[in-house]
């Protein structure tokens, strides 16, 4: 299902998935909202892309992260070689800056497995229950801060909780789009 | 106190989880996961060791989780019933990880095996120390999934036939008991059982509708426990998955079901015992009847055994419906020595079919003439099985038998005899066709891929047999353990106080 406009729309929705993603896990300590829904939101976009674009491609862009060298010139002293090749390894941390130089080498490439995301959210999950037990509370014991965070508010074990699930939800629900999509 | 009190309740719970936890970091390190599967079986057999301990020292233990208070918070409960449980499911988790790792196929743990028994046994650790029905429920539909899992891990076709009968029973089994929960917290307005069990006994008005709750939950957890009329789905998917995945599913989960049948049936369902009692007790006949009707007329080794797990499911009924404290103590009784026997017999038949790549009685022979060991595990756990006198298996049926005989039941006394006798003859049937009988000239058409003979495989069967020989001729503390618990069962009042932390009448004394 190669759509432009679906792939168009995608590009400027990603991020807006993303972001409200965060908005619904951060607001569900007293609102509807929280790790489980927030989690699902986050696939959204990822199975729209998988949609359009297919699992492979999918893969090969969102889970996948390369690191990039700028080939040495001829007769390039080392000086300006590095100089050169630092700042274009740290333009390329920018997310939007794209890579069109003919002569660059791949350096290193790291993937994203969403099963290794799976027993992450798990251990939060069960550090955030653990946390109240070494101070004298009851296991999954909600335990808060003093001290209050900009924009998301109070951080307690149960925030550590909820990410964990959102973490989790998403990596499982990933994981099952990607298999299912590749068979 | 707290923290500790806290932490041994929980462990069962916790340590499984972290393993799983580990092992799917390591999803494709089978060494990774076997040494961090082996770790956390040692790990939850102290910690169940250290809270039975704790239990048998100090009295029923409770908690509560997140410090919301009983009626309204989740409970953790610990009385001696649950403490044996957990203990002798550890040691079949112990005996059959150590199996696993020389025997299971390498596809199959990638798939991941490990992660995925482990958290059955948190499950099963959930499900046995749980105070809350509606917990219950959860814990149970964990082992249901990890179960459909495990049966399913491979995907031959006789894997998927069987997983699709187990699931399609099993899940309209949590129907009806979501429905029975549903009912009982229409009555009580409460899914705490100790909260419950003081709303059965002070609502009198109620009683029917508690009567009507209890069906739903003795065909809902009788179909998970594989009990008469409801356990068709068992012989036909329990012998499909590899020796190591039926083994702790045979060994472990009927028996959580039964668990949890005694555990309602003494704490709430009492208000009218005459109507469920007899049921229980037609249940537990037929179970007998029939599952040793079908064990002897097989001829495939696993399956002999899973019509064998229907017929003891009949027997550790049999104790709940006569209800006197001796025979709930047999029961107790039965039920442990049977994980351990029934885990071990799988075992053995996993080891034998490794080497010969068949269970079928057809093939199979002379297994006594190469490999004496092997046969001497078997012959003992089957003596034990049947309930020859020194070993563990006799005490228990003993016990059920005098109590049938002294409170009048003599005809579930009599069918239990009865159909302990023929137990005694479809198991001299496997020893004679696997063990006695000469190797058949075509023995070496293998159906499953073979491997050669493994003497350490035999080490796990050992370890099971120590404590089924220990059960067996040193029977008197076990005994006095499953009296204890019997007796707490009985006398619920420190179940309910313990729960509503109001002060305990009484204390267990060692």
């Amino acid at each position: 299902m190669k759509t432009i406009i679906l792939a168009a729309a995608l590009r400027l929705f990603f991020p807006l998935f993303i972001f409200f993603s965060f908005y619904i896990l951060i607001r569900g300590h007293n609102h509807p909202g929280g790790g489980f829904i927030g989690g699902l939101i986050l696939a959204i976009p990822f199975i729209f892309h998988v949609l359009i674009h297919g699992a492979a491609e999918t893969q090969d862009t969102l889970f996948v992260k390369r690191v990039y060298s700028l080939k040495r010139k001829e007769r390039e002293s080392s000086l300006s070689y590095y100089t050169r090749n630092i700042g274009y390894r740290l333009r390329g941390l920018l997310p939007w800056y794209s890579r069109e130089d003919k002569d660059k080498v791949l350096v290193r490439q790291f993937v994203i497995e969403p099963l290794n995301v799976i027993p992450v959210g798990l251990a939060l999950s069960l550090i955030s229950g653990l946390i109240p037990l070494f101070l004298g509370e009851a296991f999954l014991t909600g335990v808060w801060a003093k001290a209050q965070l900009p924009l998301i508010g109070k951080v307690g074990t149960t925030l550590l909780f909820d990410i964990g699930v959102y973490l989790l939800v998403s990596a499982v629900v990933l994981k099952i789009t990607l298999v299912m999509s590749k068979e | 106190m707290l923290i500790q009190d806290n932490l041994i309740l929980l462990l069962p719970m916790l340590v499984p989880l972290a393993g799983a936890i580990l092992c799917i970091f390591c999803w494709r390190a089978v060494l990774s996961q076997k040494v961090v599967a082996l770790l956390t079986q040692l790990c939850l057999l102290a910690s169940t060791a250290w809270l039975f301990q704790q239990v048998v020292e100090r009295g029923i233990l409770t908690i509560q989780i997140g410090g919301w208070p009983a009626p309204y918070g989740i409970t953790v409960i610990a009385d001696l019933f649950s403490c044996l449980m957990l203990t002798a499911s550890a040691l079949v988790g112990l005996a059959v990880v150590l199996y696993s790792f020389y025997d299971l196929d390498k596809a199959r743990i990638r798939f991941g095996y490990y992660p995925v028994v482990l958290i059955m046994q948190m499950g099963i650790g959930g499900t046995l120390l749980t105070g809350d029905l509606f917990n219950l429920y959860v814990w149970f539909e964990i082992l249901l999934i990890c179960a459909f899992v495990l049966i399913t891990i491979g995907g031959t076709k006789q894997q998927l036939e069987g997983a699709l009968k187990y699931v399609t029973i099993n899940l309209i089994a949590s129907g009806l008991l979501l429905v029975g929960i549903g009912t009982v917290y229409g009555v009580a307005g409460s899914l705490n059982m100790a909260e419950i069990a003081v709303q059965a006994r002070n609502l009198p008005h109620t009683q029917s509708l508690f009567v009507v709750a209890s069906m739903f939950f003795i065909v809902s957890v009788g179909i998970k426990a594989a009990a008469f009329p409801l356990f068709f789905w068992l012989p036909a998917s329990y012998h499909t998955p590899p020796i190591a995945i039926s083994a702790i599913i045979a060994g472990l989960l009927t028996k959580v079901g039964v668990y949890v049948l005694i555990r309602l049936f003494t704490l709430i369902f009492q208000v009218e015992p005459g109507i469920t009692n007899s049921i229980l007790l037609c249940m537990a006949g037929f179970s007998m009847v029939i599952g040793v009707l079908g064990a002897a007329i097989q001829t495939d080794y696993r399956k002999v055994l899973s019509f064998s797990i229907v017929s003891q499911i009949g027997y550790m009924l049999m104790g709940l419906a006569i209800f006197t404290p001796l025979a709930i103590a047999g029961s107790i009784f039965f039920i442990i020595q049977n994980m351990l026997v029934k885990a071990n017999l799988f075992l053995v038949g996993g080891a034998v079919a490794q080497e010969r790549g068949t269970f079928s009685f057809r093939y199979l022979g002379g297994v006594y003439k190469h490999r004496p060991l092997l046969a001497g595990i078997f012959f003992v756990s089957a003596l034990s099985l049947a309930g020859i006198p020194p070993f563990s298996g006799f005490w228990g049926k003993l016990m059920l038998a005098r109590a049938g005989f002294e409170s009048g039941f003599y005809t579930i006394a009599g069918i239990a005899v009865g159909a302990s006798i023929i137990t005694i003859i479809y198991l001299t049937r496997i020893w004679n066709q696997v063990f006695l009988k000469d190797k058949p000239a075509d023995a070496a058409i293998a159906l499953l891929p073979t491997q050669p003979f493994r003497g350490i495989l035999q080490l796990p069967m050992l370890l099971l047999l120590g404590f089924i020989l220990a059960m067996g001729v040193y029977a008197e503390p076990f005994v006095d353990f499953t009296l204890q618990a019997a007796d707490g069962l009985l006398n619920s009042e420190n179940y309910i106080n313990a729960v509503l932390h109001k002060p305990q009448a009484e204390r267990i004394t060692p």
